[in-house]
């Protein structure tokens, strides 16, 4: 995912901020992370440079 | 995720590897092209584009030839993967169509090709495309139309399904066709202007060879004299401002 998502990117359920959590990265993509959305207590993951963002219930 | 999200995602998922050897040559690229080419007459170029179910990513790459950014959304992350690679100017995420990860007014084209008549919720969906376009922004979505032939597809593709035939697209997943007057009014609702919906591509990659041939000769004369027998509908909006 580049970087340059980040800005448009909500939480698709609630439209609220999500928070980057980067675990890793190269000089043009974040390939491995998360996407946090602290209203829905969710956590969408980056996997292989993708963010999945398909709607989900709580990580409870 | 309902089952039948999971079942298109799963069906996209298996079919990666093999859908641009449907969509991206010979005849499949012919077909593609004409309704890519149809969809970017409509669309403002060398802006930012969102393209909903955006499979392999070949709508992007039509569009980037005129520059600007485009970002694709698809619910196959097997299908993100071809297209991450295939467009180095694109940027990809796996999401549903109809509850977009999105913030208001980011876009200012919004493009779907082949993939509304999988969504369970079309509403949802021009709904969600109305508010991430920017004031002023334009959505074009091409879809299989209602007639006299794809009346059959359904059927044709639940016996594929149960032959366990392996083809792109080939699968009972419950396909929804839609009118001129049907697709008029989702946009309407939604609160669209300048809705404009015509038919479309009467030379579908199914027909066998032969046809396809005579197909693509008498498609431009179709399309303008017998609009009811073209099978895809080419539906384009603008949202106010």
């Amino acid at each position: 995912m580049k970087r340059s998502l980040l800005p448009i990117l909500c939480c698709p359920t609630c439209k609220g901020d999500l928070v980057l959590s980067v675990v890793e990265e190269d000089e043009s993509e974040i390939l491995e992370g998360s996407l946090y959305c602290s209203a829905c207590g969710v956590s969408y993951p980056i996997t292989e440079g993708i963010p999945d963002l398909l709607p989900r219930k709580k990580n409870i | 995720m309902n089952a039948a999200h999971s079942k298109v995602r799963q069906h996209y998922d298996e079919v990666a590897d093999i859908y641009d050897s449907r969509y991206d040559r010979n005849r499949g690229r012919l077909y593609y092209n004409r309704l890519s080419e149809n969809v970017l007459e409509l669309l403002p170029k060398g802006k930012h584009l969102l393209d909903l179910g955006c499979g392999t990513g070949l709508f992007i790459q039509h569009y980037g030839k005129y520059g600007g950014a485009a970002t694709g959304l698809d619910l196959s992350p097997g299908m993100i993967h071809k297209a991450r690679s295939r467009c180095r100017m694109g940027q990809f995420a796996v999401g549903n169509a109809e509850i977009l990860p999105f913030r208001d007014e980011s876009f200012d084209a919004l493009s779907s090709l082949l993939a509304f008549s999988y969504l369970k919720e079309p509403e949802s969906m021009i709904k969600e495309a109305y508010r991430v376009l920017k004031p002023g922004g334009i959505i074009a979505v091409v879809t299989l139309g209602k007639n006299l032939l794809t009346s059959g597809l359904p059927a044709l593709y639940a016996m594929g399904e149960a032959m366990n035939i392996r083809h792109v697209g080939m699968g009972d997943f419950g396909e929804r066709y839609y009118s001129e007057s049907e697709m008029n009014d989702l946009f309407l609702e939604a609160g669209f202007t300048d809705i404009l919906v015509r038919r479309c591509s009467f030379a579908h990659i199914n027909l066998i060879d032969p046809l396809y041939g005579i197909a693509r000769k008498i498609e431009p004369f179709v399309e303008e004299r017998l609009p009811y027998l073209a099978y895809n509908l080419l539906a384009s909006a603008r949202k106010p401002g």
